[in-house]
């Protein structure tokens, strides 16, 4: 029991208690707010044992029998969720304050929700991973339909619900295939029995693995999983909309690189998945960019590109298991969290109670009426396009220069072709918001609260030092350079356990 | 003396800095503030530019060579360093947007009412991005900058522009976006080689110079990066964005695009298309020939059927443009030096030409040949100014635009006897639509609703230091030749042709011994 103490699980368990905590406290505050400041300072502490740890814990740790794995790809990706986290409370604040429903319980459930992503992301088993799974879509899904009496909340809510359960359903069955092939469900014993065995092209094996992939192809939003997304996305409230296209893509991501790394070296297993992967990435991109094209709405609009951003992704995913490739995964992950979360804070401000501004043209003139949420969200779409110096642009430019070192030159002129069609409905809604005048300005009456317009400063701040820094300026503030360098070094840690299981079995 | 330390830097990041500042603060300082504060910036930093031309001299296998250099490192993980370099092929393009940016505020500072502060600021930011095009040595780097460049001129084309403004902007930014990513490709796989053969990334020029790619000579990489740059130098057929972005930006910021920014492709085919890919570049360069040329007589016949001053000159350009780009495809010491000549002429004779037909829009609020018409007898201090740069743009000998035309045509003639034949004929071309135009909206009957008031002090201010470098680069043109011909001759010498080996024709000798008025070809 004593494991349980460890520092390497603190963060987890931190987290953990705050949100049982902030669940039992929104039942008994009366003040919403003071729940979501005491949410927002657990995840402060949170964000400050996850820094210690990545310094002082060991690169890599097992916990109860080796189904969890604590390392520096876990921390990793908690700084991430912390950093989507930290701005949905913050921007969540504001919008629900705005819209007189400010209740303590969207709070407990981005916690657990974001638990939940802390357990998949450092799960060596299979099962542990389709429990934080469950933990985090069950959360998310309340969050989805926050709004009760929105028609399209309760539209998206119904939609995500049940296209999620297929998808852990497919999980679960993928789970029992593997066990059946394999034996275990545990990652690392996965890895170690696969290592230079014909059981690698086990057709029970194969097809385990492939749902797998498909039921994680739903969370990313993955061609052809990607129908429920845009009306989800469209009606969740905006921040909850961030946190899913932000934490939820990290964390299934992830998992993806732990599996797909789990099944190792090339072999008939191998190429299967990659050509799978591959298909998608080509067929996600072009699907997300075409569509985002033809979108009316800025949050569909919005939902699609990161159906697009999805194929990039994959397009990285293709290229494992190459270190260089997992991560440049990694380190767009990061900016994608950044950029997307962002980018949604901006928009769930500039559209106003109850989401007033849909169209882009209701956005007609907010660049001069609202001009640092304007500017910050234009700012994200170029970083989004991947137009230097920002972190996207650093980011696209990673994954393109792992994508060529794995020979795959012609999926990124693809991806290449892709980004230039993206450019035409960014830059269309950076246009709409400085370049047209409006006839009747559309009065949202909002103004930032101080808070908010920190996160502004912070995000555009770290979008650019993400591009362009050399070294950090502080851990809130990562130089492009330093940031590429913890991406190596949790990906350098991912390959430890399997290596330790395969020592062990020998 | 030597190297000034960290002047490059200040060149870029002044301007820069400045502007950023200025879009940030905009209306917050005092009414009006921005637009002195925008000229003081420029000023200096035109003023900064002419130490290039001090100091920094550099001796080289016995030729004097201009050389600023600054080498810091940035990303050393991926072999990307902060690498600047100024020598005789970019010291002039680089002086030249320094000073022409405070021509271009001076052009604005009444035709620009709203949002000043913006305006201002995006113009030092254009101005900062393209000199850090231009003095970058570092791929990595340079490909930075020459997206920065593009965000001012995306904003300035969308928010002041005229009323198909956004279709432009649009336009103008997906065709340079569809160029520079793939040339991100380009600049990925380069590096990628220089992995593969020296076992670690690098994107310094001067490492990625040599590199031996594949039988083909790379020709796939070096038309990824040749489709950038012709696509910002308008090479035919890529030219479509071109005629509409100039009518519609105001007259200022087309002033700088054409002048200056539609220079950088060009500039990016000499520094880095061409003398990274010497093999490919040979087998493509014929082709090239014959488009550059198809885009002169073209474009040419084009401007002829245009019925506006400015668009007139919008086709001019990519006509003048194409004559460089024959220079640039020949590979041959006179052509590129002509060509590089020629580059700077075309900028001083377009650029006045769109100032001065943007002073007559501010006055008559439209360029239509129909409602124009007579100017010189109300203004015959801006007509005589517009005939000389007509003439120098036309290549009158004794005014800047012939030298370098005649040298690229003298240069590609022994290489491309018919394709150069029919290149020469744009010099009638030009001459028809460009004295047509100056007909058409100088002399004529009077019109009454034309009133047009002459050159104010301002805009004295503004033309007449162009107009005597017209003068004094067609007089005198050996000074600059002087400085651009080692650098011509170290590139080509990297390109695998000995450039002094190719010894000038004598017509060539006697041309440049007479334009020069000095002794013959040579050094000082």
């Amino acid at each position: 029991m004593s494991e349980i103490f460890s520092y390497a699980l603190l963060p987890l368990m931190l987290l953990t208690g705050f949100a049982v905590i902030v669940m039992l406290l929104s039942a008994l505050v009366q003040d919403s707010r003071r729940v979501a400041y005491f949410s927002l300072a657990g995840l402060g502490l949170v964000a400050l044992a996850s820094y210690g740890a990545w310094l002082h814990a060991p690169a890599s740790a097992q916990f109860f029998g080796g189904s969890v794995t604590i390392d520096r790809f876990s921390y990793y990706g908690y700084c991430l969720f912390l950093a989507a986290g930290m701005v949905t409370i913050v921007s969540a604040l504001q919008q629900l304050e705005e819209e007189n429903t400010l209740r303590g319980e969207y709070f407990a459930l981005l916690l657990f929700a974001l638990s939940g992503a802390f357990v998949m992301v450092s799960s060596l088993d299979l099962m542990t991973l389709f429990l934080g799974l469950e933990t985090m879509s069950l959360a998310v899904y309340a969050l989805v339909g926050y709004r009760r009496g929105d028609r399209r909340g309760n539209e998206a809510i119904l939609k995500y619900f049940f296209l999620g359960a297929l998808a852990a359903a497919i999980f679960l069955y993928g789970i029992a295939l593997i066990y059946g092939a394999v034996g275990t469900v545990n990652l690392a014993a996965l890895a170690a029995q696969l290592e230079g065995t014909a059981l690698k092209n086990s057709p029970v094996l194969m097809l385990g693995s492939l749902m797998l992939v498909v039921a994680l192809g739903f969370k990313i939003a993955a061609f052809p999983f990607h129908m429920w997304l845009p009306d989800v996305y469209e009606g969740a409230p905006s921040t909850v909309t961030g946190f899913m296209a932000t934490a939820v893509k990290v964390a299934a991501f992830a998992v993806l690189i732990r599996f797909l790394l789990a099944l190792g070296a090339p072999g008939a297993l191998h190429d299967m998945l990659t050509q799978c992967l591959l298909g998608m990435a080509v067929l996600t991109m072009f699907v997300g960019n075409i569509f985002a094209m033809a979108q009316s709405s800025v949050k569909r609009m919005l939902a699609f590109s990161g159906i697009a951003h999805t194929g990039y992704l994959l397009v990285g995913l293709t290229a494992l298991p190459d270190v260089d490739a997992g991560s440049s995964v990694l380190v767009y992950l990061a900016a994608y969290v950044l950029t997307g979360i962002a980018a949604f804070a901006c928009l769930s401000h500039l559209s106003g109670r109850f989401e007033k501004r849909r169209a882009f043209s209701d956005f007609a003139g907010v660049g001069f009426e609202q001009p640092l949420a304007a500017t910050v969200l234009a700012l994200c779409l170029f970083s989004l396009i991947g137009f230097p110096p920002t972190v996207g642009f650093f980011a696209k430019y990673y994954l393109f220069l792992a994508a060529v070192k794995a020979g795959l030159t012609p999926l990124v002129v693809v991806a290449v072709v892709n980004s230039i069609l993206s450019i035409y409905y960014y830059l269309r809604l950076v246009m709409v918001m400085f370049m047209v005048r409006s006839p009747e300005p559309l009065k949202t009456g909002t103004s930032a609260s101080p808070m908010v317009r920190l996160v502004y400063v912070w995000a555009a701040c770290a979008i650019f030092w993400g591009g362009v820094g050399g070294v950090s300026l502080s851990p809130l503030l990562p130089g492009a350079a330093p940031l590429m360098q913890s991406a190596r070094q949790a990906m350098e840690t991912l390959g430890l356990p399997a290596q330790a299981a395969l020592s062990q079995a020998r | 003396m030597s190297n000034i330390p960290y002047l490059l830097s200040c060149l870029i990041f002044l301007p820069l800095l400045a502007g950023a500042l200025i879009v940030w603060l905009r209306e917050d300082v005092a009414d009006g503030w921005e637009r002195p504060a925008a000229l003081t910036v420029a000023t200096i930093n035109a003023a900064l530019s002419l130490l290039l031309f001090v100091g920094g001299r550099q001796t080289s296998a016995g030729m004097e060579v201009l050389a600023f250099e600054e080498k810091l490192g940035w990303l050393p993980q991926l072999g990307i360093s902060y690498h600047l370099r100024v020598d005789g092929l970019s010291v002039f393009l680089v002086s030249l947007v320094a000073w022409l940016t405070p021509v271009a505020i001076m052009a604005s500072w009444r035709l620009i009412r709203e949002r000043q502060g913006l305006y201002y600021g995006l113009i030092l930011l254009f101005s900062g991005g393209m000199l850090g095009a231009l003095c970058s040595l570092d791929l990595f780097l340079f490909y930075v900058f020459w997206e920065i460049m593009l965000v001012p001129a995306f904003f300035l084309i969308g928010l002041y522009g005229g009323t198909r403004r956004r279709e432009a902007t649009i336009k103008f930014v997906i065709y340079t976006m569809v160029g520079s990513l793939l040339m991100l490709v380009g600049i990925v796989s380069v590096a990628h080689q220089h992995f593969l053969l020296h076992g670690q990334w690098s994107f310094d020029l001067t490492k990625l110079y040599g590199l031996q790619y594949g039988a083909d000579g790379g020709v796939w990489l070096f038309l990824s990066f040749a489709l950038a740059f012709v696509i910002k130098s308008a090479l035919f057929p890529f030219h479509t964005w071109l005629p509409l972005t100039y009518d519609e930006a105001p007259a200022p910021v087309t002033f700088m695009l054409s002048a200056l920014m539609a220079k950088l492709g060009i500039y990016g085919l000499l520094r880095i298309a061409l003398p990274l890919f010497p093999v490919a570049a040979k087998a493509v360069a014929p082709a090239l020939v014959g488009l550059a040329v198809c885009g002169v007589v073209y474009a040419g016949f084009i401007a002829l059927a245009q019925t506006s001053a400015k668009r007139v000159l919008a086709y001019a350009s990519i006509s003048h443009l194409g004559v460089i780009l024959l220079g640039v495809f020949s590979l041959n010491p006179q052509a590129i030096s002509g060509a590089t000549f020629h580059m700077v002429a075309h900028a001083l004779t377009t650029g006045a030409l769109f100032l001065l037909v943007g002073i007559i829009y501010e006055r008559v609020g439209t360029t239509e040949f129909e409602s124009l018409g007579g100017i010189a007898h109300k203004a015959p201090f801006l007509a005589t100014v517009m005939l000389i740069v007509v003439l120098a743009s036309v290549g009158l000998p004794g005014l800047c635009g012939f030298v370098g035309e005649f040298l690229v045509f003298v240069g590609a003639f022994g290489l491309a006897p018919t394709a150069t034949a029919f290149a020469v004929s744009s010099v009638v071309l030009g001459a028809s639509y460009t004295l047509w135009m100056q007909q058409r909206v100088l002399f004529g009957p009077a019109r009454a609703d034309c009133a047009v008031k002459d050159l104010s002090g301002r805009e004295a201010i503004m033309v007449v230091p162009i107009v005597l470098l017209v003068f004094g680069l067609g007089v005198f043109p050996q000074a600059m030749l002087d400085r651009i011909n080692p650098a011509t001759g170290a590139y080509l010498s990297r390109m695998g042709v000995n450039a002094w080996q190719a010894q000038p024709t004598p017509a060539v000798r006697t041309l440049t011994t007479k334009t020069s008025g000095t002794q013959p070809h040579g050094h000082k």
